[in-house]
């Protein structure tokens, strides 16, 4: 049977505990806990970098350009200390990363830190104006889904959104492409010299996120149609209005979010193939670019910074959910 | 009273949109493995003097050519193969490593417990894509590495479910008669365990199928996975993508068909899981 109790939360905290804390708005302790958990996340990736680096051959050869000679390489490998015991490498390149001492890019006057924070900016934007796509696409084909008087309106949009799970982000990119940029040349198909070249990859990434959400949302609701708290505003008189934005919409909401969070992996790579396609100059695409010219020294940084961004983004979520559901604090 | 369960049914298509998936996707199946003898050309013969030929033009070429005139067709047919093998092998892979760690983790608490579990947890810190690009950067670009590293973006999505039913089931009564009948380990994993498992795995497989095939279709869009000129559709989309004003079929042909595969195996899969009363949850 799927009685579920009404205090499980897919929150990532588990199993609901004891209510100690619930009054303390966050719980400095839980706090706490989460930002160990996450610093733990980033050292598990720079560590799985290190290996990854090392155990696939000499990283010395890595780091030099292709072209290099023996000497060369002999060179970058004493300077990074790649000649140096396993233990010494892994402390200097966990300092390396931290201290931005990282080798500089082969393919510019950069170091590679710079390279990658300076297309930051680029990517956060995309990654919030598409998150805020997403949310209202999904959010809005989700609440017409239950609350629609007709029934064209309530089927026929979260229908058509489902089949947008089956596309992959790259396709619906070059599809919106073809049809707002050639055909109808409304918009841009790459760059980003104006606000405009923002709008089809954030539809793109929000499109990859909407079915998800939309189909959450809808479950959501449709579990507290007959929920006693309903009833009961309903009893006292509220409109139907008042009771499905302000009662059932945010207690919906933390499903919701908690999605988000718990995609924020897919997002990401969903953001760096959405970069590719429209050649929006942000980490993704820098990313891609530096792998395919063998710019290991950015590459390197570049996952490291993806990675922490995952952890981040997680940990917002996680924030979050424990204000917007005082179960979930513990 | 309370709504259905399972949201799914709603919005099924019925049997017919079934069967239809299961028609494409056997059509889809039959032509890669049969690509030799199905394919009307070679999917690598330049035909130069045809260059660009719009699709439904000519019977020679009934989805056009592309700028090398190369037929789409034979190309689409070829490259259904490396989406499918990435998706067969990659999913049996994390089949194979998720299955006896869920059930080993799953039948004691203990260190063994915790440590695949930390090991899951440390999994998920780098994005299933941005770590297939370090590994192919670094290790060169093979089809092999991509099953594996989708293999082991994966495993964890199995190895959470048999744990989690091995936990619930190992204190029932037939277990515990299993073992009080001196019914070794081994044998209760194979006649009473797996039996169980198995339904659920049907579930899980599916959905791992579409991510694979999704990932090794962006990963070779990106240029990461089958190297050019090997048709492959994730590629032949990227390879387009620079005509898509003029030739936009180069592109939206191998595309339809990407779509096609998915959208079948999504289908597929929202039935076998609304049977298993597990969908319409977001995993």
């Amino acid at each position: 049977m799927s009685v579920t109790t009404k205090g499980s939360t897919p929150a990532s905290a588990g199993t609901a505990g004891t209510f100690r804390s619930a009054r303390l708005p966050i719980g400095p302790r839980v706090l706490g806990q989460r930002l160990l958990a996450a610093a733990f996340a980033v050292w598990a990736a720079v560590t799985i970098v290190f290996v990854m680096i090392t155990a696939t051959g000499d990283p010395a050869l890595a780091l030099a350009p292709e072209d290099a000679s023996a000497a060369q390489v002999e060179q970058i490998r004493a300077r990074y200390g790649f000649d140096q015991p396993i233990a010494v490498q892994y402390v200097r390149f966990v300092v390396d990363l931290a201290t931005g001492g990282f080798p500089s890019s082969l393919y510019s006057r950069q170091t590679a830190s710079e390279v990658v924070l300076g297309t930051l900016p680029n990517t956060l934007l995309l990654a919030g104006a598409g998150i805020c796509v997403g949310i209202l696409l999904g959010g809005t084909i989700g609440y017409l889904s239950v609350f629609a008087r007709s029934r064209l309106v309530r089927e026929l949009p979260i229908g058509a959104l489902m089949v947008f799970q089956s596309i992959p982000a790259f396709l619906t990119g070059i599809l919106l492409i073809l049809f707002f940029s050639l055909q109808l040349r409304w918009l841009p198909t790459s760059g980003a010299r104006s606000w405009m070249s923002l709008i089809l990859p954030a539809v793109t990434v929000g499109l990859s996120l909407a079915p998800a959400i939309a189909r959450l949302l809808r479950s959501a609701l449709l579990e507290q149609l007959a929920a006693d708290y309903v009833n009961t505003a309903r009893a006292k008189g509220l409109s139907r209005r008042q009771i499905r934005l302000r009662h059932m919409l945010g207690n919906s909401l933390v499903p919701v979010v908690t999605l988000v969070g718990l995609q924020a992996g897919s997002l990401l790579s969903g953001i760096i193939v959405v970069e590719t396609v429209f050649a929006w100059p942000g980490l993704g695409s820098q990313l891609v670019k530096s792998v395919n010219l063998h710019d290991y020294p950015v590459v390197v940084t570049a996952v490291i910074v993806v990675a922490i961004a995952y952890v981040m983004l997680s940990l917002l979520v996680d924030i979050l959910v424990m204000i917007l559901d005082p179960r979930s604090r513990r | 009273m309370t709504p259905p369960a399972t949201t799914l049914r709603r919005f099924d298509p019925g049997r017919a949109g079934e069967v239809a998936a299961l028609c494409v996707l056997a059509v889809i199946v039959l032509a890669a493995v049969f690509a030799p003898y199905v394919a009307p050309h070679d999917p690598l013969e330049q035909d130069l003097m045809n260059i660009l030929q719009p699709p439904f033009a000519t019977a020679a070429h009934p989805l056009g050519t592309d700028f090398l005139g190369r037929d789409i067709l034979s190309r689409i047919i070829y490259g259904a193969q490396p989406p499918l093998l990435v998706g067969a092998f990659s999913v049996l892979l994390a089949l194979v490593i998720g299955v006896p760690l869920g059930i080993l983790s799953g039948w004691r608490d203990g260190w063994v417990d915790t440590a695949v579990g930390r090991l899951a947890d440390i999994q998920m810190s780098i994005p299933g894509l941005v770590l297939a690009l370090l590994v192919l950067a670094m290790l060169g670009k093979y089809l092999f590495l991509v099953v594996l590293i989708i293999a082991l973006e994966s495993w964890p999505l199995h190895y959470r479910v048999v744990r989690a039913y091995v936990q619930t089931v190992r204190g029932n009564g037939y277990i515990e008669a299993a073992k009080l009948a001196g019914v070794g380990p081994v044998g209760i994993t194979v006649r009473h365990l797996l039996p169980g498992v198995v339904p659920l795995l049907a579930v899980t497989a599916t959905a791992n199928v579409a991510t694979a095939v999704l990932a090794e279709a962006a990963l070779s869009y990106l240029g990461m996975g089958v190297v050019p000129p090997t048709p492959d559709w994730g590629s032949m989309v990227a390879e387009g993508q620079t005509q898509l004003s003029g030739a936009w079929w180069i592109s939206v042909m191998p595309g339809l068909a990407l779509i096609a595969l998915l959208l079948s195996v999504q289908l597929i899969g929202n039935r076998i899981s609304s049977g298993q009363s597990l969908g319409g949850r977001d995993r």
